[in-house]
């Protein structure tokens, strides 16, 4: 087992990498140029030139570090290391606290071209040498930074200079207020009322059920939130009709929770529906009753312990969209969530808010990817864990 | 077993004991065409995508009728049904008429529109869906029964995407094939909604036939079409598939009603149609609408979508039922 | 079994609705304004600001050197900062303006000692200087845009620094000094008769600490330090924005004097008692129009726009008046014109429109701009005869009389003949560029285009997001484009300078429409003070425009509020974002309003 989750551990790094790969894809190389975005209306060419070197969108593209010809700076190799020599005793005065890290990598600049030198001090002044110097041509790169950006969970900041990862703080709240009751809600009742309807199969009962989760499903979502907010937060004034930061979230969240789960529970009852049926058909079900098994003994240790490949799959990754929250909920309620933090990213095209959101999501569903398989293996012994 | 036997099933003796046997199909509709109520919504599904290719073909071959003069002027505008009405229309005269389900803001006929939508959302709906299954089904089977480095392969693809958010993906694809065209066709609009829909979409799919299939290899019956020899692919297409055909048919009839309901939510984020008429901008033109009691646009496109969604799901239910192996007694 | 189970989730489920179930009555011991916006806004940094809603939030905690009087109409500037109006120079190009010295910033980390100090003229020197700052790439520059001695010599010298907080602010700009602390020396590259209504009035130029820039540097939009009556508490991007009552402000009076009228509307009823009147604003972004109007329906808000589609059940067919329903909840209105013009520009650049000038007049006389109107904005906006809004002091009463707004399907198809020789053909589809892709955005693009379709012209329409627009407009790829803008001021000078050549994309002229002897006269125009001359001349270069047809005029915006009776000294301002302070709740009418809803229930 442990073995397994190290190697599923390992196996994070591709896709993180993957995402990153997906991601810088979409918001550099296709997302296209937002300085103008930025710059507001009836801005100069000067002030565009300006934002685009402040978000870095002047930068090149791609890596593009190249090693200098030998004769090339062999011939100024004296004069890089005296800089270099320079600097690292400069570094030396001014750090009053304890001796820093020798110096290993040093940028000068040289007739208006970078430098890089690498490799330069293994111990303070002594054993000064270099082995190669780089031409920063590009490293510098709109690629490399979109790694280090996210490796280093450093977003900088939005399109309004306000720092991407307090936006982020501030929505994962509200929107996990929202949703976790929704999801829990939802989850619970449609697997009880599967298992109901699972049981009385053919009946009635069933086909009531069945034509008003379709029913249910038929009715676009934008209907759903207009009319219970219209009904129950206006006509019948039970709940407030838009967030209030004085009140408790738990206040503002109710009546959306509540439009969620009624708006989730066709499609979820239909899902989890078919997956019983799957089970009550299975031999060991009429086996079991054949036994005299008492009916709750059925449905609850055999039925609904089979059922569970599929359940955890369809529960284990909705988790990580809860934080997402519901967009539309979030706009029609005023949750100050991360779904409404979206729907703004995708209006202003701010493809730095839209990229930081991307990745943790994508850290997220790696984690929850991680926690099926194991809940596979849990529940299943014939999955095998290689 | 040396390679020159005859497989096992193909001897004379097991031939003559299994006996020629209905295929899966064939049982199937016999007992389909049993339930009153699925032939019925397999008749309304139907003439939906029947209405759909005659205005697709109607297009195409430059026939002038009533769909494809939808945008013609019928009335005032916000006209409400079934009320007859006089007018001057633009070219000054003075027309009178009436119409089944009023106007539009345009003085445009809501049915017309309505009908038209069809298209629209069965187009999207259809190449979303046959996008994502043509994907989904082979690689989820593939990763499913393989593991290994096909497995990592897929699931790395899957989970790639699957952490791109959906709309986002949509808007991305709506950008970027905003002015370039496939084999002469522009991908403005709808097609860089449905292929962008597809393209995410099959990784639902691909996951669920992946568990399914992971569940199932260790089942008797595979072990037996194993020790017959059969190849791997034998294995997966004829034996798994088949009996995981119940969960593509549920997972085809539920994901085609949340295409047309996804629709919907892009109009409403200004991602979908914009030129021709199709429901999701008819609800989300009629949302603005129903304050001034224009109720009949919203009314038409949420009615067109609920027995769309209707037809489409009990019709899918009672496939799933007939389809089902497991189910097969007599 | 199963049921049993059914039923205690359902019973969970109950437990949950119970713990949100609620009244909802307004908090009515607390002295508090709620208001909305429908859009979150960007920034309340005040050298930056230039959306509406930064403006209607900012415009409390910032204040300018001049603004307008609250009440006098014709809209009369009045000093706020300064002491009094400035002294002009003879030669109309030296402006002295001394500043008042009772003028503290808000309390504020920044400082010190926490405590807000004295402001000088060097805060607004500061100001001014740092909107110049290439590196702050403020969104005002263009106003400043050669006009202040110096001021852009600086901003190329700010071109050297690596970003914004390391340039040096004490390189002296001559046009823009402080002769000592409380006396303010402005010279002009060439006379600008608006300076004082329009950038000295702006938020922009209000004082600015350097210690609160320094402090908070790229974190300063968040944190506003002001001057006026109030200052941020709380502020959540996209949620709500709640600004508290400011220790440090001087104090003011309410008016005494008014324009006629505005005692018998009560307006002059608090004349002379000390402002702000209200302790705590809060606004909250509301996006939909659904909620916002159930919110101030329930009394949740206290003022409201009217949202298009509430239009009707606010204000029936008849227009101008106020439902039954509407009066028996004691809900105001108020309607007023808010100078604005809205267009569907040409690109005179393009091939096809540029040099065909019977083509941009038979579009133009295809658009029923009526029918617009009346189907679009509810019959509530104005039809625009011209491009300068009604309002502004230049606006020609005549205008419509020109016929330039005329809708004629026929002489539009006789123009669409003769267009057609000059282009050699007939024309094929035109491609027109919405900045939006919401039901709005549609509904007016399918308007255009089944009106264009009338007179035989196709119409492409592609949909864009905003900043795709703004570049697609800047470079001239969009044949046509709609697009507006509204007026800051009552002098129509911004308006014409939409045509001048030296203002072409990514300026205001988008488009690119170019013309010598409109620019020869811009250039007059500029430099002339408020006079009949002025006046007649301004009409002319807007005839002058009119007869080229750079765009089909359509609309002015008129706005229509709805307030709660307790909403006390409401008068629309359209220039002025400084008003807040003036606004009283009566709180013993607001708490009534549950009652009168019940009652209401009950009937």
């Amino acid at each position: 087992m442990t073995a397994f989750i190290i190697r599923r551990l390992l196996y994070t790094i591709p896709i993180v990498f993957g995402v990153l790969l997906l991601t810088f894809v979409l918001f550099t190389l296709l997302g296209g140029d937002i300085s103008y975005q930025i710059a507001g209306r009836d801005a100069d060419a000067e002030t565009i030139a300006e934002i685009r070197h402040e978000y870095g969108l002047d930068k090149p593209l791609f890596v593009g570090l190249e090693p200098l010809d030998e004769d090339d700076w062999q011939g100024h190799k004296e004069a890089y290391l005296k800089q270099a020599r320079e600097a690292e005793e400069g570094r030396l005065k001014e750090s009053t606290a304890g001796p820093a890290r020798p110096l290993s990598e040093f940028e000068l600049e040289q007739e208006g071209q970078k430098i890089w030198l690498r490799d330069l001090f293994k111990e303070r002044l002594g054993g000064l040498h270099l082995v190669q110097a780089w031409r920063m041509l590009d490293f510098d790169s709109q690629f490399f930074s979109h790694f280090t950006k996210a490796l280093t969970f450093n977003f900088g900041y939005d399109l309004n200079r306000e720092l991407i990862a307090d936006r982020i703080r501030w929505g994962v709240g509200p929107s996990l207020a929202l949703t976790v009751p929704m999801f829990i809600g939802t989850v619970t009742i449609s697997i009880a009322l599967a298992l109901v309807v699972a049981f009385v199969r053919g009946s009635k009962l069933d086909m009531i059920l069945v034509v008003i989760c379709v029913a249910g499903m038929s009715i676009p979502y934008l209907s759903f939130i207009i009319f219970g907010q219209y009904f129950f937060a206006y006509r019948l004034d039970w709940f407030p009709i838009f967030f209030v930061p004085d009140r408790s979230i738990w206040v503002s969240v109710a009546l959306p929770v509540l439009i969620g789960i009624a708006a989730g529970l066709g499609a979820n009852l239909r899902f989890y529906r078919t997956v019983m049926l799957d089970e009550m058909q299975s031999d060991y079900v009429r086996t079991a009753f054949a036994k005299g098994l008492s009916t709750r003994t059925v449905l609850f240790k055999h039925v609904l312990k089979n059922a569970m490949i599929p359940i955890i799959t369809n529960v284990v990754l909705s988790i990580p969209y809860l934080i997402l929250g519901s967009l539309l909920l979030e706009r029609f309620f005023g949750i100050p969530g991360l779904g409404d933090l979206m729907i703004q990213a995708i209006n202003s095209r701010d493809f730095f808010v839209l990229n930081a959101m991307t990745y943790i999501m994508s850290l997220l569903i790696v984690i929850f990817t991680l926690l099926t398989d194991i809940c596979y293996a849990w529940v299943d012994p014939r999955v095998s864990l290689e | 077993m040396t390679p020159s036997e005859t497989p096992l099933k193909d001897k004379p003796i097991i031939r003559r004991l299994v006996g020629k046997g209905r295929s899966l199909w064939a049982d199937g509709l016999r007992r389909l065409r049993k339930r009153r109520l699925a032939i019925v919504c397999f008749w309304i599904s139907a003439a939906y995508f029947i209405l759909a290719g005659f205005v697709f073909v109607s297009e195409i071959a430059d026939w002038d009728n009533m769909l494809t003069r939808w945008n013609e002027e019928i009335g005032p505008s916000y006209q409400a049904p079934l009320k007859s009405y006089e007018w001057q229309s633009m070219d000054g005269q003075t027309k009178s008429g009436w119409s089944l389900f009023g106007t539009d803001f345009l003085g445009r006929s809501t049915f017309r529109k309505m009908l038209y939508g069809a298209k629209t959302s069965i187009t999207v709906a259809l190449c979303a869906s046959l996008i994502s299954l043509l994907i989904g089904v082979p690689l989820g089977a593939v990763a499913g029964y393989f593991r290994g480095w096909i497995d990592d392969l897929v699931v790395w693809l899957l989970t790639t995407l699957n952490t791109i958010p959906y709309i986002l993906l949509v808007m991305a694809f709506a950008v970027v094939l905003r002015d370039k065209s496939l084999f002469g066709v522009p991908l403005r609009g709808v097609t860089g909604v449905y292929l962008a829909m597809g393209l995410t979409s099959w990784v639902g799919i691909a996951r669920l036939i992946r568990g399914e299939i992971m569940k199932r290899k260790e089942s008797e019956y595979v072990l037996a079409a194993r020790a017959m020899g059969c190849s791997s692919g034998r294995i997966i297409f004829q034996h798994l598939l088949p009996n995981v055909f119940h969960i593509i048919i549920i997972n085809f009839s539920l994901r085609f009603v949340t295409f047309i309901h996804s629709e919907v939510i892009l109009s409403f984020l200004g991602l979908g149609e914009t030129d021709k008429p199709s429901w999701g901008a008819m609800i989300d033109a009629a949302r603005a609408e129903l304050a001034r009691n224009v109720w009949w646009e919203m009314a038409a496109a949420t009615v067109a979508i609920f027995v769309l969604s209707l037809a489409l799901n009990l019709f899918g239910d009672a496939l799933r039922d007939c389809l089902d192996p497991k189910l097969r007694t007599d | 079994m199963g049921c049993q189970w059914v039923v205690l989730v359902l019973a969970i489920a109950t437990v949950f609705l119970g713990c949100g179930l609620h009244k909802a009555t307004p908090d009515s011991d607390e002295n508090v304004l709620h208001l909305s916006l429908i859009t979150k806004i960007q920034t309340l940094d005040s050298g930056n600001m230039r959306d509406v809603y930064g403006m209607t939030v900012g415009g409390n905690i910032f204040e300018a050197l001049f603004g307008y009087h609250y009440l006098k109409r014709p809209y009369e500037v009045v000093p706020v900062l300064a002491e009094d109006l400035p002294q002009i120079s003879e030669d109309k190009l030296t402006y002295t303006i001394r500043i008042r010295q009772d003028v503290r910033f808000q309390d504020d980390p920044c400082f010190a000692d926490g405590k807000g100090r004295q402001v000088t003229a060097h805060d607004i020197v500061y100001a001014i200087k740092r909107i110049a700052n290439v590196k702050y790439r403020s969104q005002n520059w263009p106003s400043w845009n050669d006009r202040i001695v110096g001021l852009d010599a600086f901003r190329d010298y700010t071109r050297q620094f690596a970003d914004e907080w390391s340039v040096d602010y004490d390189y002296e700009v001559e046009g823009f000094r402080a002769l000592d602390d409380f006396t303010l020396q402005i010279k002009l590259v060439r006379p600008w008769p608006q300076v004082v209504e329009s950038v000295l009035s702006d938020m922009s130029t209000a004082p600015v600490a350097k210690e609160a820039v320094d402090y908070y540097r790229a974190r300063i939009p968040q944190h506003p330090v002001g001057t006026g009556p109030y200052r941020l508490k709380t502020w959540r991007r996209g949620s709500y924005v709640e600004l508290v009552r400011n220790a440090n402000w001087r104090g003011q009076l309410y008016p005494s004097q008014g324009a006629p009228g505005d005692a018998e509307a009560g307006l002059l009823d608090d004349a002379g008692k000390p402002l702000p009147f209200v302790d705590r604003i809060f606004f909250r972004v509301i996006e939909e129009d659904q909620p916002r109007w159930l919110l101030f329906m329930r009394g949740e808000l206290d003022f409201l726009g009217i949202p298009k589609d509430n239009f009707d059940e606010a204000i029936g067919s008849s227009g101008g008046e106020l439902t039954e329903e509407m009066i028996q909840r004691n809900i105001r209105l108020e309607i007023y014109i808010d100078p604005s013009t809205f267009w569907v520009g040409f690109n005179l650049r393009d091939p096809v429109l540029g040099p065909n000038k019977p083509l941009r007049m038979a579009i133009s006389r295809a658009i029923d701009r009526q029918a617009l109107v009346d189907l679009l904005f509810n019959g509530r906006f104005e039809v625009a005869h011209g491009f300068v809004s009604p309002g502004m002091n230049s606006y020609d009463p005549n205008i419509a009389e020109y016929g330039y707004s005329r809708y004629d399907p026929a002489e539009a198809a006789e123009l669409l003949k003769e267009a057609e020789k000059i282009h050699g053909g007939p024309i094929g589809p035109l491609k027109l560029g919405m900045p939006g892709v919401d039901n709005f955005s549609r509904q007016y693009a399918q308007f255009l285009q089944k009106y264009m379709s009338n007179i035989g012209l196709r119409l492409n329409v592609e949909y864009m997001d905003w900043p795709t627009y703004m570049s697609e407009v800047n470079n001239g790829h969009l044949q046509l484009f709609a697009s507006g803008v509204s007026a800051g001021m009552p002098d129509a000078i911004d308006f014409l300078e939409l045509f001048g050549t030296k203002y072409f994309a990514p300026g205001g002229n988008k488009f690119f429409y170019s013309n010598p002897e409109y620019d020869t006269l811009l250039e007059q125009a500029q430099v002339m003070f408020d006079s009949p001359e002025r006046t007649a001349l301004y009409r002319r270069m807007e005839r002058m425009v009119m007869d080229d047809y750079p765009a089909v005029f359509t609309t002015h915006r008129v706005s229509y509020a709805l307030y709660h009776s307790w909403y006390k000294n409401y008068k629309p301002h359209v220039f002025s974002y400084n008003v807040l302070k003036y606004r009283r709740v009566d709180q013993h009418e607001r708490a009534r309003y549950a009652d009168l809803l019940a009652e209401l229930k009950k009937r």
